[in-house]
């Protein structure tokens, strides 16, 4: 008997293991600098890819519809820059981008949707990312234009670790309210791990004016994630399935350094 | 980094004393070469340049001043690569004084010079100029601007030589079991022990 009732845990357990918890989804675009101040820093790498960023788990990612970047003025096609690479052991994306002059760049990243039987749903995470070069600062709270976006209302670079961060959420260029911001942190060398699942994953919601407020608890690149359902259906074995849309930012917090003395 | 950080601390220092009612300008210099020329651009920010800041641009390694002046009133200011500079590979640094404690520099090196194409004045001369009067000038040039590119082509290989490595450390990094397979695996180990302690009572009850 108390053989049996073993085997039925064990078995039990292994089911809920192997089924594995929900998880939030991100969109990521992080690059080799977070702010670029002299030559030697100028050609930086840039990692494109879908995953769990707290738990440091990836999905395949198919080549974006777009990735791109822009300066306000200008904009730049990259697609033909990516090449494929793995990304926590999955298919994801790379490039090497070298920043020429001062200014503010907004590299950005419009995915395949991606099909999700877990939450029988499309999703699509499009991402941007800020790096500011040579000093110049200015621009960075200009929309690129995206489907849905976040315009940051903290300047998206050179923040330490506990300051504030706000942003507006746009939808189709309009302010979104009460929409959920979901907020990760990039576990990448997993230095940190979660207390319970609660803590993977953490939430704000924007306000009426779109607006949404969080503080970084501790130094790192966080993303945040504010989910929206997309305006279409798509359609997957002949269904109509719900399009889970993503305006994903990345930024990177730091701390400050101490002088030795 | 560490003389940025003087710097904006200078800055905010004169910011304080001055009591000025700008707020804290950090003040930019970036340059760059095109041809045989230096363009140096400063600025506090794109819709804010500098007016008629003093510049002074010197041997990096020495302090020597090889040239000044200063910029227009868009913060632009040029010029041509001192033959000096040329022929010892000198980096060059470009120090900005925008008055009021505004101040900030930027380093041009020699190789990113020296693989540009020189004027064409100073191009036609150095070969026609091999007068035996004085064979240790060009001839020295030569071997510097050899070595400038000698380094950057062994930097370039080098580079090209470890980048693979690199993605492979990176990718071993990235690629270990993570705590989902690992608790899954054992989760599983456990289950088809289970399943055999189950089979096993019931055969024994038999």
């Amino acid at each position: 008997m108390r053989l049996k009732l073993l085997a039925a845990v064990c078995a039990f357990m292994a089911l809920s293991l192997a089924a594995g918890t929900a998880l939030a989804h991100f969109g990521m675009v992080i690059p080799s600098e977070a702010v670029v101040l002299d030559k030697g820093q100028a050609k930086i790498g840039l990692t494109i890819c879908f995953a769990h960023p707290m738990e440091g788990e990836g999905m395949d990612m198919a080549k974006p519809q777009a990735f791109a970047v822009t300066d306000g003025e200008n904009k730049a096609d990259l697609l033909a820059s990516l090449k494929e690479t793995k990304v926590m052991g999955h298919k994801a994306w790379q490039a090497e981008y070298v920043i020429t002059r001062p200014g503010v760049s907004q590299f950005y990243v419009i995915p395949e949707p991606y099909w999700e039987p877990a939450e029988d749903s499309y999703i699509q995470h499009v991402t941007k990312v800020v790096v500011p070069s040579f000093g110049e600062e200015e621009g960075w709270e200009t929309p690129v234009g995206l489907p849905t976006e976040i315009v940051p209302l903290t300047r998206p670079f050179g923040n330490y670790a506990g300051n504030v961060f706000q942003g507006r959420v746009l939808v189709a260029g309009k302010p979104a309210p009460g929409v959920p911001v979901e907020v990760e942190f990039y576990n990448k060398d997993k230095a940190y791990e979660a207390p319970d699942d609660y803590l993977i994953t953490q939430v704000v919601l924007t306000d009426d004016a779109g607006v949404f407020t969080y503080v970084a608890p501790w130094a790192g690149w966080w993303g945040f994630a504010a989910l929206t359902e997309g305006p279409q259906k798509m359609q997957k074995d002949g269904a109509d399935k719900a399009v889970e849309m993503g305006a994903v930012l990345w930024t990177k917090f730091l701390d400050p350094k101490r002088v030795k003395k | 980094m560490k003389r940025m950080l003087a710097v904006m601390g200078l800055c905010s220092l004169a910011c304080l004393v001055l009591a000025q009612a700008a707020a804290a300008h950090r003040v930019n210099v970036f340059a760059y070469v095109e041809g045989d020329t230096v363009k140096v651009e400063c600025s506090y920010s794109k819709s804010s340049r500098v007016h008629f800041g003093d510049i002074e641009v010197s041997d990096a390694a020495s302090g020597k001043v090889l040239l000044s002046g200063k910029t227009d009133d868009e913060g632009n200011f040029a010029f041509r690569i001192p033959d000096e500079a040329r022929q010892k590979g000198l980096d060059l640094r470009i120090l900005l004084r925008a008055g009021e404690g505004h101040q900030n520099d930027w380093t041009v090196a020699a190789s990113e010079y020296s693989n540009a194409p020189s004027s064409p004045v100073a191009a036609s001369e150095t070969p026609a100029t091999v007068a035996p009067a004085q064979p240790s000038g060009p001839a020295a040039a030569a071997l510097v601007m050899d070595k400038a590119e000698l380094s950057a082509i062994v930097e370039a290989a080098v580079e090209e030589k470890i980048a693979p490595l690199r993605r492979i450390l990176l990718d071993q990094q990235e690629k270990g079991p993570g705590m989902t397979e690992i608790f899954g695996g054992i989760g599983y180990l456990l289950g088809l022990a289970g399943l055999l302690a189950y089979a096993r009572s019931r055969s024994i009850r038999k």
